[in-house]
Order: structure tokens, then C-alpha cells, then sequence
């Protein structure tokens, strides 16, 4: 028994919640696709925030309420922040230097996962694409 | 040649009845009292851990439902 741990980011939750994102039946497919295998789910606070902040605009305030209750049920563990995580999400993102993965929040899921021994990641952002150490789950 | 499955060693504490049902269950089923909480730690984990799952992809299913329920 080999229990693997994956962590969520945003955009397969917007994927999710948004019937009209263009990755909706994709997140589907993928979430269906990990049923019969035996998995931790896991996502950080910084995520919630920006899938809210992205849902609100998208489709209103209410499927942003509703993503926010659906996390108060168990199933998706959100993994603590701590100064090693900000530290290196910020040491990255400066050595990055605009090139590889720019953005600085898929900066903090990396340090993120990395600080957790997370390997695999739930997402449609091509962010993770050139970074070796994170495996997607999802895809584009 | 044969697998090798490499061992940790830790102690364990049971209370005095505990350990006697275990010892009595172990000597039933003619095993150890090591491999008999070996196999019950494997069996609660596996199910642990599925619960885990379910939980987990269902919760992303629901979400997914509820979106195409409400637009």
C-alpha cells in the first residue's frame, strides 16, 4: 500500500467549481481517474484565497461562498504556512528572475509541497511544467 | 535470493489485559504478538487511508456537481 499525497492548486478548484472553464470536464475526468487509488488530499490557505478571489470574479459571490464550505468538510487537509515556507517562496522567486516558473504564488506551492515532501500537484497552470520536482495531475 | 524487508525497532506499551488478548490472539493464529499488530497497524492504515480517498474525491466531485447543478 503506497499512499501518495497531492496538492491542490487553484485553478482545479476554479476548474472545478466553473462549469463553463474550459477545464471543467478535464478536472472531472481527473479527479475520477483517482478513485481506485489511495491518496491525501492537501492544499495551503493562500490557494483558498486565490481560488475565492478568482471564483468571485468569474461566477459572484456565492460559488466563492460555496468553494469556502465545501473546504469546511473533511477530505482536503490545508497545510500549515511557516517562515521556511515564505523564505524560500521568496529566495526562488528573486533567483527565478523572470524565466521557469515566474509567478510567485506557484513559487509558494513549490516551497510549499517541497517543505511537506509533496511531489505531485492538481493544476492547469503551466507554471509547473518546467519544474522537475513537481509531477501534475490534471494536465493541460 | 530472497527480499529483505528491513525492520525499525520500537517498544510498545499495552495495558496488562490488552496485552494478554493480544498474546492469546497471537498464540491463537500461531503468530507473534509483533506480527499480529504488524497486520492489524497495515490492515487500519489501508483503511484509513481509503477513507482518506473517498472523502477527498468526493468532496471534489461534489463541487464539480454542484457547479453544473446551479449555472
Amino acid at each position: 500500500m503506497v499512499r501518495e499525497v497531492i496538492y491542490i492548486d487553484e485553478t482545479a478548484f476554479i476548474a472545478l467549481m466553473n462549469k463553463d472553464n474550459k477545464y471543467h470536464r478535464q478536472a472531472i475526468e481527473s479527479v475520477r481517474t483517482l478513485l481506485n487509488r489511495t491518496i491525501k488530499f492537501t492544499t495551503s490557505y493562500l490557494t483558498i484565497i486565490e481560488a475565492v478571489s478568482e471564483l468571485t470574479k468569474e461566477k459572484g459571490h456565492k460559488t466563492a461562498q460555496k468553494l469556502l464550505e465545501f473546504l469546511k468538510n473533511e477530505g482536503i487537509d490545508i497545510l500549515k504556512e511557516n517562515d521556511s515556507i515564505r523564505k524560500n517562496t521568496e529566495c526562488n522567486f528573486i533567483k527565478d528572475n523572470g524565466h521557469g516558473s515566474s509567478s510567485m504564488h506557484a513559487h509558494y506551492h513549490v516551497a510549499t509541497m517541497h517543505y511537506y515532501g509533496i511531489h505531485k500537484i492538481f493544476t492547469f497552470s503551466s507554471h509547473f511544467e518546467k519544474l522537475e520536482v513537481v509531477r501534475t495531475v490534471g494536465g493541460r | 535470493m530472497k527480499n529483505v524487508v528491513q525492520m525499525h525497532r520500537t517498544q510498545l506499551f499495552f495495558p496488562r489485559d490488552l496485552h494478554e488478548e493480544l498474546a492469546s490472539e497471537a498464540q491463537s493464529q500461531g503468530i507473534t504478538i509483533s506480527e499480529l499488530v504488524r497486520q492489524v497497524m497495515v490492515q487500519y492504515l489501508h483503511k484509513h487511508s481509503r477513507e482518506e480517498t473517498e472523502a477527498g474525491t468526493k468532496l471534489l466531485l461534489d463541487m464539480a456537481e454542484w457547479a453544473e447543478r446551479e449555472s
